[in-house]
């Protein structure tokens, strides 16, 4: 193999590229970037054996062939060079880099240990803006659980049919939900839960308004962008049934600006417990006063308009969950729907954007 | 009183120094407590421990010592050394009760007191001179104090750091109090035995005097790199420590790392059946404790030790941490399932390690599954440990224990 390939361009992808690759792995062909050229052009692949991910790299190719070289190496060097244009060149199970006056070999592996992840076909397939996936990823995936013991919360459920898509994350405590409504084109219905990782990583390189094809499997998940595609396997299920748990009864609603809520629960949150988070919401006619005390500590109050008109009462929310909701909703106002201090709150945007529908619960922490 | 041969002979500045810390150490603490609390013992050897042959002594009073007996020595030892030993069980109640009491005499001192074990704290002394005048004066207040709420006396060592304030305490025990000031300090530690220092274990130090290296000096003058090499992270704090350089700041309250209970056997056994009803009681213990602490744990140990006193620990991570008897017991007896029993048992333990704040407390859970389950036991745990609070131990049992 030989390709030409211009400084900018490696360092990009080979930087992106490497991000796939796992920080430590018993197996060390996994800490390896697949370099190949053939007739389709020049790709890096990388993979952790849940997620793999190939990228087109543009450059001229004078000879195909291919090799497994060492991530974090090579990433290294690409990175120190000075110099407009980069060869590659394989001998063997070595990969020599040349650039102005620099030339490094290093030690890789035969390409064919690489290892590929089994391409299931896909049961449904459909094309939506990468802009607006990235958006409905952004207000779900916060929200899935890290607990290794529940594997279906811990990525993000996607119902899809012909009229639009479903995202739902929950850890147990905190749920969130985006609804697109959308002629979604001759689709399947289907669930499928998808790890986050396979999400971020779909963040990191669609960051262009672009058409891109998401397909599904009963085991796997890609996207296909212009120059990227990303495989991931699913997360085994079932997810559980999440509507059940958003609350129908809640009537006492409570409008505020999120702005000055985010702020104010930034700042009063300064003294709240390490662990807990605790933040006490006291909601009375048209006033909220977030309140903090913690032993050792201290304590912080800060008042709020808002409009509310129901019964005056006490809650306890985990603060982070609070802001990590509120960094999630558009618009300027949000919504909270509230039943009493011990169950579940609705937070949503008070206007809906468009075609998409969202929501959060958070679960309230028992004041004590 | 001022027995220490480093006692300075003028008037030292401690200004020169980043910290002044004290070691106050109990002096035989259980048997210093039995001894107060029934003064037909005094002057007698006085040993707490297992009452039976098989148990081991956790603390032998100044008599008992000099005959030879030792804290960790078997009783049936001790009894050989000194036949007229008088055995105590102990009274852990008792000594806790005496422990909180020297720890708030050391806190009416200065707020920084970090408690190391039930007999043994450090009291950071800096900036406390305008209330109690000089550190030396402080530490003779400090001891009097003790002894005058207590009853008890103490070992204290003053110095520049926990590291060498604690060296020093043991340098004059009982009732001594050992003041290594500022200018003091190098060669104090000059002519220790590297043996001396808490991470230097018997191997390390022989390994060391087989290379030469016999005192802190001779520490003092290797490489960095040497020592890096020798001992890895440990190899630059040594170095710290040789130098008197070694300062870690008195930390008032620190984080149990481990929770953890064993017992010895009332006789050998091989048979499943008696020691998982022993690991049924360690394990609801080792959960209590958890929870009245606050914390929950991802490793649960087993350890056994072998009528040949060969001990052996097995261990397990969970993927989720737990603060529950029943959970602890369920994994510490697939371990024991794992384990040869070829050989009779005379000790067994469970250790419940990797810990870390229960801090969900309060949070309510939004489905009704596997958490709630959980949630649902954690009720029934704090239930019981109500009654246990109230009533003592014995009051409420699962129903495998009671049978027995």
């Amino acid at each position: 193999m030989k390709v030409l390939v211009s400084l900018g361009e490696l360092n990009k992808k080979f930087n992106a590229i490497s991000s796939v690759v796992p920080g430590k792995t018993t197996m060390p062909i996994l800490s390896m970037v697949l370099v190949k050229a053939d007739k389709d052009g020049i790709k890096f692949t990388a993979t952790d054996l849940d997620i793999s991910v190939t990228s087109k790299v543009n450059g001229t190719t004078e000879k195909e062939g291919a090799i497994a070289a060492p991530a974090r190496k090579v990433a290294e060097i690409v990175k120190s060079l000075t110099g407009d244009e980069v060869s590659l060149e394989v001998d063997g199970e070595k990969l020599t880099l040349k650039c102005g006056k620099s030339k490094f070999v290093v030690n890789g592996r035969n390409p064919d240990d690489f290892p590929r992840l089994p391409q299931q076909e896909s049961k449904t397939e459909f094309s939506i803006n990468s802009g607006i996936l990235g958006k409905l990823i952004h207000k779900t995936v916060y929200a899935v659980s890290n607990d290794l013991t529940r594997p279906a919360l811990c990525g993000v459920l996607w119902e899809v049919d012909r009229h639009g898509l479903v995202m739902v994350s929950t850890d147990g405590h905190r749920l969130a939900k985006v609804e697109l409504k959308k002629d979604m084109g001759e689709v399947q219905k289907m669930n499928v839960i998808i790890p986050p990782k396979a999400l971020s990583t779909f963040k990191a390189y669609a960051e262009k308004d672009e058409l891109i094809r998401v397909s599904l499997g009963d085991n796997s998940v890609s996207f296909e962008m212009q120059d990227v595609s990303i495989y991931s396997r699913l997360l085994e299920g079932p997810f559980p049934n999440y509507q059940k748990v958003i609350p129908a009864g809640n009537d006492k609603e409570l409008v505020i600006s999120k702005e000055s809520l985010a702020a104010a629960t930034k700042r009063v949150s300064i003294l709240s417990d390490a662990l807990t988070h605790q933040v006490i919401f006291s909601i009375e006619a048209d006033k909220i006063t977030l309140h903090v005390t913690t032993q050792d500590l201290g304590e912080a109050r800060e008042e709020m308009e808002a409009s509310y008109s129901a019964a005056a009462m006490d809650i306890g929310y985990n603060a982070s969950y609070i802001q990590d909701i509120l960094k999630t909703i558009d618009g300027d106002d949000i919504e909270m729907r509230l039943d009493k201090p011990d169950n579940a709150g609705i937070i949503m945007p008070v206007e809906q954007s468009g075609d998409v529908k969202h929501l959060c619960i958070v679960m309230p922490l028992r004041i004590s | 009183m001022l027995s220490s041969p480093f006692y300075p002979a003028g008037r030292d500045t401690w200004i020169s120094s980043p910290s002044v810390i004290a070691h106050i150490d109990m002096d035989a603490f259980y048997a210093s407590v039995e001894i107060l609390d029934f003064p037909e013992l005094k002057d007698k050897p006085v040993v707490v421990g297992g009452s039976s042959n098989r148990g081991v002594v956790s603390a032998a009073s100044y008599r008992a010592r000099e005959f030879g007996v030792r804290s960790a020595m078997p009783v049936f030892q001790a009894r050989i050394l000194c036949p007229d030993i008088v055995i105590r069980p102990g009274r852990m109640k008792r000594y806790l009760e005496v422990s909180r009491a020297v720890i708030a005499c050391l806190q009416s001192f200065s707020p920084l007191v970090e408690q190391i074990s039930i007999d043994e704290a450090y009291v950071d002394l800096g900036g406390t001179g305008a209330l109690f005048g000089t550190p030396e004066n402080t530490v003779l207040a400090i001891k009097d104090k003790i002894l005058k709420t207590t009853g008890l006396t103490c070992s204290v060592g003053l110095s520049t750091s926990k590291l060498v304030a604690k060296i020093a305490s043991d340098m004059n025990k009982p009732a001594g109090i050992t003041i290594i000031p500022p200018s003091r300090v190098r060669a104090f530690l000059d002519g220790l035995p590297v043996g001396k220092i808490p991470g230097i274990g018997r191997k390390n130090e022989e390994a060391l005097n087989r290379i030469g290296i016999k005192t802190l000096s001779d520490i003092r003058k290797l490489s960095l790199r040497f020592l890096e090499e020798r001992f890895g992270k440990f190899g630059s704090r040594l170095r710290d420590i040789s130098r008197g350089e070694y300062y870690s700041p008195v930390v008032p309250y620190s984080q149990p790392k481990s929770v953890s209970n064993e017992v010895t056997l009332d006789r050998d056994t091989d048979s499943p059946e008696v020691l998982g009803g022993v690991l049924l009681d360690l394990t609801e213990k080792v959960g209590r404790r958890l929870r009245k602490h606050g914390f929950r744990g991802r490793t649960v140990t087993l350890k056994l030790k072998d009528s040949d006193h060969r001990q052996i620990t097995r261990s397990v991570t969970l993927d989720r941490s737990t603060q529950q008897g029943k959970r602890i017991y369920e994994e510490a007896m697939k371990l024991l399932a794992g384990c040869s029993l070829k050989v009779k048992k005379r000790l067994i333990g469970v250790g419940v390690s990797n810990l870390e704040p229960a801090a969900r407390a309060g949070q309510i859970s939004l489905f009704e599954d596997k958490i709630r389950e959980e949630e649902k036991w954690d009720r029934v745990d704090r239930a019981v440990d109500d009654i246990v609070d109230r009533f003592g131990s014995g009051a409420l049992k699962r129903g495998r224990l009671r049978r027995e």
